[in-house]
């Protein structure tokens, strides 16, 4: 932990264009990832968690961009760098896994030949043969037979979790160092979901990638996180390392979907939901974004009147509350109301 | 593939079946021919008789059963007017609207994929607005104007080219502008549109991950799938244009196949006008196979079964 970090993300803010004016969709987002960690970012949709990535990334969309903040990957700003340096980064030391392989690959072209680009890219000291072979060899380490048969289809003859294997081994062409993975399983069946996860295990531990893994699944992240960044309608509402999270919950929203997923597994009730929904961007309330939800708000001038900063709570571990310690106490009332352990 | 193809000209033999039926009765609604053949001094006997000979004297299932075995037998009749086979009177205006409707199609398709092309390699916004804007003024304009306006311009005015009738290669710039500036406007907005919606797709998200350039980008992702849609309207464009460009073809005299139509429908001269219904059918099956072949060539999810 004392070595720096790979990835610094820091007061990140983005915003979107909107007709009636900027929406910040991003608002000010700060976490570290370190070398040979699985970071997971986890909440809803609309929370930021993508949007955050797609950012660091370069890959924001036209109608958004950085307001605020700083990127820094292995002590370079990202959002300093030129396109071409930027296109140095991609693919060699940060590669993506995105949500849906179905639309991921381009249908017009071979699924060998989408692999081959990566190397055509930033290999190209490797000669037309050699780099069939690599496509081979990455299409054998994340588990597919007749490699040599499959790299000549093209995406509509693979099955959508073959196909997530080609964009893992896409993703490993260069063992990057930084893996982020937006959702993968999320478009795939629950049969397929287990088998991915296993792929990018093996592919991360032989590669000693970091992984950024963005879901909303909470039984994924018990199994797989190191440390965990909860994210609430663009801002970080609680992070800390998985038992942190799991175990000391401190921000009310932390303990809510938690709670929620408990309720799954248990027999006697049906599951627990936080009341009412999360508020788009544009909406977002005044001081605390999670009040108008919040048990513990209800009528307290703080929570509407200023944006809670986190608190600390434990070394790595802090909640964005006002009433953070207040919180840890009924969070563990909650859950245990709800009945049953995480991991 | 071959029961593809065998399949297709079925389909073809069909249409132009329907063609046939269609063109037989439908000249047949105007009635006779012979008063309007022989003019206003002509007596009933003399109409009569001339009817007679044509077989507008008998039962019309017995016309379209004659028609027919003639049909297939690859004749339509001589033209009333020109006492010779009325294919000959259509095919040999042919190559004079082959040559108007391809270079117009294929100066106004490449000129706009080429522009179109340039434009998204390098993001010159302000370029494409310029040019649709251009393109949609000339959308707004009907063809026989335009070509007006080229001919008061070019021809009266300034005297460089011909203003009617087909003779060298300088005769062919004005109707070659006309159609050409109408195609280039429709296929730039085409192909504008088609990247449009490249653009967002996943895949090229994927492609700028992988730090793949802009150019490579354009080229090898988008370029392939932002084509397809494009071939579909193409091909039907393709063939409408080769069936007749009537309208150009009479404000500069040009001697056409749309110009014999026009004047065997004024004059009721029924074999030529369903020899040229004919060929113009026959030129949109063939196209539309040739663009479903194309669009199987470059599109793999296409499978011709």
């Amino acid at each position: 932990m004392a070595q720096q970090p790979l990835l610094k993300v820091e007061d990140l803010v983005v915003e979107f264009d909107s007709t009636s004016g900027p929406v910040r969709a991003v608002d000010g987002v700060s976490f570290e990832v370190h070398e040979e960690e699985v970071f997971c970012i986890v909440g809803e949709s609309g929370s930021g968690k993508s949007v955050t990535m797609l950012a660091v990334m370069g890959l924001l969309p036209e109608n958004a961009r950085i307001a605020g903040g700083s990127i820094t990957f292995r002590g370079r700003d990202m959002a300093s760098l030129t396109v071409s340096e930027l296109n140095a980064i991609r693919g060699r030391d940060v590669a993506m896994v995105f949500q849906d392989p179905m639309t991921s690959l381009n249908p017009v072209r071979r699924v060998g030949w989408q692999i081959d680009e990566m190397l055509r890219i930033h290999r190209k000291d490797l000669s037309r043969t050699q780099r069939a072979d690599r496509v081979h060899e990455l299409l054998r380490s994340v588990g597919v037979a007749d490699v040599e048969e499959k790299a000549r289809a093209f995406p509509h003859q693979w099955s959508g979790g073959m196909r997530q294997r080609a964009m893992i081994a896409m993703a490993m062409a260069h063992s990057p160092a930084l893996l982020v993975a937006d959702e993968p399983t999320t478009a795939l069946d629950v049969t397929v979901q287990a088998e991915i996860m296993k792929v990018l295990a093996e592919v991360r531990r032989e590669n000693r990638t970091s992984m950024i893994l963005i879901t909303h699944d909470l039984g994924l992240v018990a199994q797989v996180a190191d440390r965990i960044v909860v994210m609430y309608s663009g801002r970080v509402a609680e992070q800390g390392d998985v038992f942190d999270i799991f175990d000391r919950p401190s921000h009310p929203y932390t303990a809510g979907l938690l709670a929620s997923v408990l309720g799954e597994s248990s027999k006697a009730d049906r599951a627990y939901a936080i009341p009412g929904n999360p508020p788009s961007p544009q909406n977002r309330p005044p001081g605390c974004a999670f009040s108008a939800r919040c048990a513990l708000a209800q009528g307290r001038d703080m929570c509407t009147g200023s944006v809670p900063v986190p608190v600390q709570l434990a070394t790595g571990h802090s909640a964005a509350c006002h009433f953070a310690h207040e919180a840890t106490a009924s969070n563990s009332a909650l859950l245990a109301v709800s009945d049953g352990s995480v991991r | 593939m071959a029961t593809y193809l065998a399949r297709r000209i079925a389909q073809a033999i069909a249409t132009v079946l329907a063609v046939l039926t269609i063109s037989f009765f439908l000249v047949r609604l105007s009635g006779s021919p012979g008063a309007l053949l022989l003019g206003d001094n002509a007596t009933p006997d003399d109409i009569a008789e001339l009817n007679s000979v044509l077989g507008f004297d008998q039962p019309v299932a017995v016309q379209f059963a004659t028609y027919l075995r003639e049909a297939l037998g690859g004749s339509l009749g001589d033209s009333y007017r020109q006492a010779r086979p009325a294919f000959d009177v259509v095919l040999e205006r042919l190559p004079a609207t082959l040559e108007l409707a391809l270079f117009s199609f294929v100066i106004g398709i490449g000129l706009a994929f080429v522009a179109a092309l340039v434009i998204q390699l390098s993001g010159a916004r302000w370029a494409q607005a310029i040019v649709v804007g251009l393109g949609a003024a000339r959308q707004a304009v009907p063809d026989f104007l335009f070509a007006v306006v080229l001919v008061l311009l070019f021809a009266v005015t300034l005297g460089m080219f011909p203003s009617f009738g087909r003779g060298g290669p300088e005769s062919m710039v004005l109707p070659i502008a006309t159609l050409a500036t109408a195609q280039f406007a429709l296929y730039f907005r085409l192909f504008t549109a088609s990247f449009a919606e490249q653009e967002s797709q996943d895949y090229v998200r994927t492609a700028v991950a992988k730090g793949q350039s802009r150019t490579r980008i354009v080229l090898d992702h988008m370029l392939p799938n932002a084509i397809l849609p494009t071939l579909t309207v193409a091909g039907l464009n393709l063939a409408s244009l080769l069936g007749g460009t009537v309208i150009i073809e009479m404000v500069f005299t040009w001697p056409g196949m749309g110009q014999v139509l026009m004047n065997a429908v004024s004059t009721r001269d029924f074999p030529v006008i369903q020899a040229g219904l004919v060929v113009v059918a026959l030129i949109f099956v063939t196209v539309n196979l040739l663009v479903d072949l194309l669009y199987a060539a470059l599109d793999p999810r296409v499978r011709l079964a």
